[in-house]
């Protein structure tokens, strides 16, 4: 009761704000400046709280944007609020709608989160905007990366529906020690051979203790797996596939890697040490992490990106979080929200946005961007990233279940790699686990 | 009291009732905290864990979700994990703890600074620890694996080895959580116990300038030394102490989160791998915040957390009972 009447009075202000606006511009057309700055000032801007999990020079140059968009939308006010990593953000959501005092907007990174929070019904599927009067026309749509569009969408209703918003996207790609393959005169590896050939030479010349560092991920064993010819899960969503021969094929792959010393295991972050320290001459990451590489290395040596090396075919995996707008939000915070997502996707922001944290453009437009053009004049390894959207897949955090799936993956690849279980068995046994999972 | 039962009833009742009300108003800074913060959480958390609970309430399931915890193997494991990391951690904290303040209780020459340096692991940053052991542990270039290099021993994958001791030592085992605790624990224990030793020492320490110069005295008179007086006399009227820091060290351990947490992992990303290798240093703390935080099963997880917390009553009340029996105070 108390929602709806909360919402039929959020509307009466907002037509009161749209009127307000609307009267106030054509008063300051007509009459002075002054009419229209009155009018504003007597309803002050829609104050709209964003969280997000973008830290240091992420968090500067989302404000900076931020600033942008209240310049250029005086009927809303954007408060981006840095709330700590993934994990702290989706804490503090849980926490903030047991207590029911959510931000009006958030990104959600966490691992399944969208799915939780459609579930529990604190977000509103953001597919009511895009078909809205504000909306986005089917072209401007096609215009964003299918992944990006792949990895918002859920099924409400027996119907696939955009329920959130790509923000800040990455995809997974390639390091290299530049300074180092010259030295070597070895080219960039293109496929896995090379790598395997590659870090063999760099070990064998004692540059290196071994070709690359990883910690072990369900992300990367997905990139093999797809490069392979197979998927993490059925087209439904209803079965696991990841323990298919090609699954089998990407874990044993991944397994040799280990066994024949090419490629060793890590904790955390100390591949990215290791790298910058130049134990190791490879690496296989986000295109965000060059920001934090770069940082490390403070110009020691050459940093190479390049597209992830391929298999059978092209493929690589998506990363980053995504927009969401909450349900308890005030309706006119709510259109606030949307107006900025939809902001924050036009070519231009999104173009600025992304030269200045690496993160990708969300449309292919953006791509034709001086601002873009310039960068690309300047630095072409950004273009990387880029090339391989085209065959990049997002993880299938849509699908609720993944968030204790995903362990389960990880603990297999675990196993698999550690010489603990056949890949065929360790795949085989979170198969079974997973398949239970989604048919509960 | 004795005074006061003389005095007429109604000026009793009423001087007790001025008394406690100033009694109250003392407990009630203390009691509003341990109200809001404790007792109130404890309550909604019992109401919460009878619910099947994702991100809000959504149905009222009775005891299902207690009943699905007693039958998670996940959640036994977990709990197993936790045992042997409280048998591995205690004892060897108590022990420790009592000789290195028996050797600092001695009068010898810079006493202040050794009991300094044995406490400051204790006010030190968990977050600067995890780091500097989790570069001491590195599997590929640590402090220890650079050590074992000079002996020629063989290199170990410390904090990332699920393999079991025994498996290590006997090639061929696999990591199966029963048969005993991965290298990984043994790694997240031995750095607890560096952790919390110095505390123990300060207790005991505590514990042993309040032993009475006399009772040794007499005890020295009788031609008791050494050994034997530590046995008869030291021990014994140390025993309120041992006893003290065994409910409060099992609790700690059983309560675990921290330590664990930091150094297997815990925050990265989705924070999946906090509790790794393979879970085999998923302690039960652990175990309730994945379940909470990563799956959004609020309800199952604090129902486990009562299961933690029943267990942990029952073995607290099992240690008063025998701590009933073995400890002695001094003209108790």
């Amino acid at each position: 009761m108390s929602v709806r009447k909360r919402a039929r009075m959020g509307r009466r202000e907002l037509l009161r704000h749209g009127l307000g606006a609307a009267g106030g511009m054509a008063l300051g057309g007509w009459l002075a400046p002054r009419g229209s700055r009155g009018a504003a000032a007597a309803e002050g801007p829609v104050p709209v709280t964003f969280w997000h999990a973008n830290s240091g020079p992420l968090g500067t140059i989302l404000s900076n944007l931020a600033k942008q968009f209240n310049a250029s939308h005086p009927k809303y006010q954007i408060q981006p609020e840095f709330v700590g990593n993934y994990t702290a953000l989706n804490q503090k959501i849980m926490s903030s709608v047991a207590a029911g005092a959510q931000p009006d907007a958030a990104q959600a990174g966490a691992y399944g989160a969208v799915a939780e929070y459609l579930k529990a019904g604190v977000i509103v599927p953001l597919q009511k905007y895009i078909d809205g009067t504000d909306g986005l026309s089917r072209s401007s749509l096609a215009d964003i990366f299918p992944g990006f569009l792949e990895d918002n969408t859920y099924r409400v209703e027996h119907k696939a529906t955009l329920v959130s918003w790509p923000f800040n996207k990455s995809v997974m790609v390639f390091y290299y020690n530049g300074t180092m393959l010259k030295s070597l005169g070895l080219d960039v590896p293109k496929t896995w051979d090379d790598v395997v050939a590659a870090s063999e030479k760099a070990t064998k010349a004692g540059k290196v203790a071994a070709g690359m560092g990883w910690t072990p991920g369900t992300e990367f064993f997905a990139a093999l797996l797809y490069q392979n010819g197979g998927r993490l899960l059925s087209m439904d969503y209803t079965q696991a596939l990841f323990h298919s021969e090609a699954g089998v094929r990407a874990l044993t792959f991944l397994r040799d890697l280990n066994d024949k010393k090419i490629m060793y295991l890590t904790k955390q972050f100390d591949w990215q040490n290791d790298l910058v320290a130049q134990k190791i001459c490879f690496a296989v990451s986000t295109i965000v992490s060059q920001q934090y590489i770069q940082q490390d290395l403070k110009g020691a040596w050459d940093l190479g990106v390049a597209p992830l090396p391929t298999g059978k075919n092209k493929a690589t995996i998506l990363f980053g979080s995504n927009g969401v707008i909450f349900a308890r939000a005030r309706p006119e915070a709510q259109v606030g929200a949307w107006t900025f997502f939809k902001w924050w996707a036009e070519p231009e922001q999104t173009a600025l946005w992304s030269v200045q944290s690496h993160y990708l453009p969300l449309r292919k437009s953006a791509l034709g961007t001086t601002l873009m053009r310039d960068l690309f004049a300047k630095d072409p390894r950004q273009r990387v990233a880029l090339e391989s959207l085209d065959y990049a897949h997002p993880m299938p955090d849509n699908v609720a279940g993944w968030v204790r799936i995903d362990p389960l993956l990880q603990d297999a690849i675990t196993k698999a790699v550690t010489g603990l279980q056949a890949p065929k068995d360790a795949l085989k046994e979170a198969a079974t686990k997973a398949n239970a999972i989604l048919r509960g | 009291m004795a005074l006061s039962q003389a005095a007429p009833a109604v000026r009793l009742g009423a001087r007790r009732g001025r008394g406690n009300l100033a009694g109250y108003l003392y407990l009630a800074p203390a009691g509003a905290l341990l109200l809001a913060f404790h007792v109130y959480p404890l309550f909604y958390g019992a109401y919460v864990s009878l619910f099947r609970w994702g991100l809000t309430k959504q149905a009222f399931v009775g005891l299902s979700n207690y009943w699905g915890v007693l039958h998670d193997a996940d959640f036994w494991r977990s709990l197993l994990v936790t045992v042997y990391y409280v048998i591995g951690v205690v004892p060897v904290e108590i022990v420790l703890g009592f000789l290195i303040a028996s050797l600092l209780a001695q009068k010898i020459r810079g006493r202040a600074a050794y009991r300094l340096v044995y406490f400051l692991p204790y006010i030190t940053s968990m977050v600067a620890m995890g780091l500097v052991w989790s570069w001491i542990f590195n599997a590929n270039f640590g402090l220890l694996n650079s050590l074992l290099r000079l002996l020629h021993l063989p290199p170990q994958r410390w904090l990332l080895e699920p393999r079991t001791i025994l498996a290590l030592l006997h090639p061929g085992g696999a990591a199966s959580a029963t048969a005993g605790p991965s290298l990984a624990l043994v790694c997240v224990a031995i750095v607890t116990i560096w952790y919390y030793t110095g505390f123990h020492v300060v207790v005991f320490l505590a514990g042993l300038t309040a032993i009475p110069t006399e009772v040794h005295e007499a005890a020295r008179l009788d031609g008791a030394e050494g050994w034997r007086r530590m046995r008869w006399i030291t021990l014994p009227l140390v025993s309120p102490t041992t006893f003290f820091l065994a409910v409060i060290a099992t609790i700690g351990a059983f309560q675990s989160f921290a330590i664990v947490y930091t150094l297997t992992g815990g925050g990265v990303s989705g924070g999946a791998e906090a509790g790794g290798p393979l879970g085999t240093t998923r302690v039960a703390t652990l175990f309730i915040f994945t379940v909470f935080y990563n799956e959004f099963r609020v309800g199952y997880a604090t129902a486990a957390a009562f299961v933690v917390f029943a267990i942990l009553l029952g073995l607290t009340g099992l240690q008063m009972r025998i701590g009933e029996r073995r400890v002695h105070y001094l003209g108790g």
